[in-house]
Parts: structure tokens; C-alpha cells; sequence
């Protein structure tokens, strides 16, 4: 099965508002399923919105499931948009495509959690344009890589103004895992302040003896560290 | 309470046998504030990891309360009430304050009592509960935090490696202090510091000193005491805060 949905969203000037966006796929079949979502957002002068989006798919049979999640922000002057995209398990491949356009003053704030187990396959595409003075993107993605599964997180910000923008992405990579990290500055400015932090290792020995040494079994003391990286 | 017998810890280098602890023999008694010091690279960290269990002998025996624990990893050692502080505390991304206090104490902490823990290490609670354990804390602050992680889980053996190391001379007298306390306090447990901070070495009841993997010298601190004033195993922080107080 194999579906495509739309949703355009409409902010307008000065308002404030919580969108919640949930995605469970159920999959008990043999054959795939396929789900992809093209949400597109409009934020006019100073409308602030918070954007959380939660992914999780179940089912014991073979077949896979997929999620291709496209978000397209357009940020007019002085909006903030702030996303929450979490994504723990369950599914077997995404391709996350964000882009965001930002006027000036417009800040945009991404939280990204992802983990990954299985053979699954995580891909997350941020695009973000700081066209306006005073703009300001700061995208954070903070991901567990288990077992064979792979991740890439590619982000790219341009800096067309005098403008702030931040990438990270921190993963800890497991078992035989694979994480590529592939940020991208590019600045069209003098003025444009631009910075990216890419980090992958595993869990480090002091962190689990220390949780150890607190009486934890190393199994524990690894969920505790991933559950708290993850929070 | 603890007692090593002639612990031995060899490693192998470039096909080569470095012995790093040399026959180690030494008991921990029952409510004794003992401080292991000597010059650095003489195996003193080295003793706090075989201690609790990070690292194993490769020769000697542990005993805790009477049984032999040589055998046993951290996470057993540490159910049988052997406490171990860091020398460099580690850092914790998305893990704040309380819930490593929580972790510690083995069950679920009210406000109040995590704040009460961090209060005896300076720490104004309120501030510092609810804040990550990351690199937006300090070297002390850590290490105060490391310490309090310590009170919070009650040990029978306390194990501080060098907890006066990365801290600053300020926060260096109140840890004193925090140390001073407990060992007032010490009714059931043991306390056990590696340290060459004279100030620490004051309030030991027994002093060892080690150096080059062997024990040079162990004994009642009026005794010990004496013949390393003066010596890089007894350093004073600072003579004039020394002075001062």
C-alpha cells in the first residue's frame, strides 16, 4: 500500500499555535507500506508556531514500512517556528526532506531525535535559506544508530543577509551501525555568522563504569544513556 | 571492611611485563578514614579501579566484609556497598542533576532530598537540580556533583580518587570541609581518599603511602604524617589560605 498525503498550513499575522502531527504505521502484512506526508506551512508577520510531528511504526510482518515525510517552511518577517521531529524505532526507512525559507528577523528552531535498530534506514535532508537580516535557523539532530541500521543527516544552511545560523548533529553509533554526517555552510554574506557541529562516536567507557559504579548492570546504565540523549 | 592481599596489577606493552601494583597488601578497617598518597604514576589510581572493580588483579585477592570480591565486576561491587568517585568526572549529555542523584540513591528522590545532597557540597540546589550534566558545568562543579552522587548512594566504602584535582582553591576549602563532616559522620562505613592534599592527609586516621607499585610506608597518621611534611606526597594547596584559616 502506497499513500501520499497533503496538508498545507496557513499561519496568519501575530498568532500563536501548537500543531501535533502523529504517524503510526500498522503493518501486519507481508507487503510494504508506504506513507508520505508533504506538510507545508505559511507563517505570516510574527506568527509563532510550534510544530511537533511523532513517528512510530509496529507490526511483526515482513513487509516494510516506509515513511518519506517533506516539510517546506515559509517564514515571513519576524515568524518563529519551532519543530519537534522524534522518530524512535519502528521504521524501516525514511527519507526526511525539510526546507525552510526565513525573512527577515524569522528564526526557525529544529529538535531532531531519531534511533534507528534493525536494518533500518534513517535519511534527513535539511535545507534552510536565511534570506532575511537578522534571521536565524538553529537545527539540532540527536540520533542512536543501532544494530546494522544507517543514518545520514544532511543539512545545508545558506546565509544570503547578515544572519545566525547552527547545525548539529550528534550521534552515538552501535553494533554495526553507520552514521554519515554531512553539514553544509554555505555564505552569500559577509555578515552571515554561520556554524556546524557534527559528532559521532559510541558511548563512552568512563559514562557506562560511572553508572556502574552506582549499581547499575551495563545493559542499564546504556538504556540510561540513551534514554537521557534521547530525552 | 576492605582488605587487599598481595595485590599485583601487570600489564603488557610492545611484548614487554610492566608491573604497575607490586604486592599491595592493606586493610580498610570499620569506621576509618584512611588516605592512600605518594607521587604521581606510583598506583594509586590504579589501587581506587581494582578497588571497585573497573579493573581486575592479575595476581592477590580482595576481600569486602570478610568475602573474596576479586572475581566480581562493578556493577556487583557496587551492590555490596563499595562507592567509587572519579578522579575526572564524566560527562552526561541529556542526563540532568537529580536523575544521576536518583541513580545513586536506587530509588526516586523528592526535590528536597536531592537538593539536600547538593546543598553539603556547596552546590545551591535550585540552580544546579535540574541542569544537565554537560560541558556547560564546570571542572568543580562536577566534581561536587560527583561527590554528592556519593552521599546520595550511602556506600559502606566510600573510594575518592583525588577529589581535590581540577577544583579551585576557593571551592578547595569547602570541600575540606565537606570531607571534615564526613568523617565526623562515619558511623557504620569507611572512607577511603587518594589524595597528597595535606589538609586531607590531617583528618586521615591511617595514612598509606605508595609509591612505584609497592607500599613504602602505612600507618597511624601521628606516625606517617611526620616524614612526609615537606615531601610531594603531603603538597600544600596554598600556604596562605592555609595560614588564614
Amino acid at each position: 500500500m502506497k499513500e501520499t498525503v497533503y496538508n498545507d498550513f496557513y499561519l496568519g499575522a501575530g498568532c500563536d499555535v501548537v500543531i501535533v502531527a502523529g504517524c503510526g504505521i500498522s503493518n501486519c502484512g507481508g507487503q510494504d507500506s508506504q506513507h508520505d506526508g508533504i506538510h507545508r506551512f505559511f507563517l505570516e508577520e510574527g506568527a509563532k508556531m510550534r510544530y511537533v510531528e511523532k513517528h512510530y511504526g509496529e507490526g511483526d510482518g515482513r513487509g516494510k514500512r516506509i515513511l518519506n515525510p517533506v516539510t517546506e517552511l515559509h517564514l515571513q518577517k519576524g515568524s518563529y517556528a519551532e519543530l519537534e521531529m522524534v522518530q524512535i524505532r519502528g521504521v524501516d526507512s525514511t527519507e526526511r526532506v525539510t526546507t525552510a525559507e526565513l525573512a527577515e528577523g524569522a528564526k526557525l528552531v529544529v529538535a531532531e531525535r531519531l534511533m534507528t535498530h534493525g536494518s533500518q534506514s534513517a535519511v534527513s535532508v535539511y535545507k534552510v535559506d536565511l534570506n532575511g537580516a537578522d534571521s536565524s535557523a538553529d537545527v539540532v539532530s540527536r540520533s542512536v544508530a543501532r544494530d546494522e541500521s544507517y543514518q545520514k543527516f544532511d543539512a545545508l544552511i545558506t546565509g544570503n543577509a547578515p544572519c545566525h545560523g547552527h547545525s548539529e548533529c550528534d550521534a552515538i553509533i552501535m553494533d554495526r551501525a553507520r552514521v554519515l554526517a554531512v553539514p553544509q555552510l554555505d555564505a552569500a554574506d559577509v555578515d552571515a555568522a554561520l556554524i556546524h557541529e557534527a559528532a559521532i562516536g559510541k558511548i563512552a567507557g568512563e559514562q557506562l563504569i560511572k553508572l556502574m559504579t552506582l549499581g547499575l548492570t551495563e545493559a542499564e546504565a546504556e538504556e540510561q544513556i540513551i534514554n537521557g540523549f534521547l530525552k | 571492611m576492605l582488605t587487599l592481599n598481595h595485590i599485583r596489577y601487570e600489564v603488557e606493552e610492545n611484548d614487554q611485563c610492566i608491573d604497575i601494583i607490586r604486592d599491595v597488601g592493606f586493610t580498610v578497617g570499620d569506621r576509618k578514614f584512611v588516605v592512600i598518597t605518594g607521587p604521581n604514576g606510583g598506583g594509586k589510581s590504579t589501587l581506587a579501579r581494582l578497588i571497585s572493580g573497573v579493573i581486575r588483579p592479575t595476581g592477590g585477592q580482595i576481600l569486602f566484609d570478610g568475602a573474596d570480591i576479586t572475581s566480581l565486576g562493578i556493577t556487583e561491587r557496587a551492590r555490596l556497598g563499595i562507592g567509587y568517585g572519579l578522579q575526572q568526572p564524566v560527562r552526561f549529555k541529556g542526563i540532568d542533576v537529580k536523575d544521576l542523584l536518583r541513580i545513586a540513591a536506587g530509588r526516586s528522590l523528592s526535590t528536597d532530598e536531592a537538593c539536600a545532597y547538593l546543598s553539603r557540597v556547596g552546590l545551591c540546589a535550585r540552580d544546579y537540580v535540574n541542569r544537565e550534566v554537560n560541558a556547560s558545568l564546570s571542572g568543580g562543579e562536577l566534581k561536587r556533583i560527583e561527590i554528592a552522587t556519593i552521599l546520595a548512594r550511602k556506600p559502606k566504602l566510600a573510594v575518592f580518587d583525588e577529589p581535590e584535582a581540577g577544583i579551585d582553591l576557593w571551592s578547595f576549602q569547602s570541600l575540606i570541609r565537606v570531607f571534615e563532616q564526613m568523617r565526623e559522620e562515619i558511623s557504620d562505613g569507611s572512607i577511603l581518599v587518594i589524595s597528597h592534599q595535606e589538609r586531607i592527609l590531617e583528618i586521615a586516621d591511617e595514612i598509606i603511602v605508595v609509591a612505584g607499585g609497592r607500599i613504602e610506608r602505612q600507618g597511624p597518621r601521628e606516625e606517617v604524617l611526620p616524614h612526609l611534611i615537606g615531601t610531594a606526597s603531603a603538597v600544600n594547596s596554598c600556604s596562605r589560605l592555609t595560614e588564614r584559616s
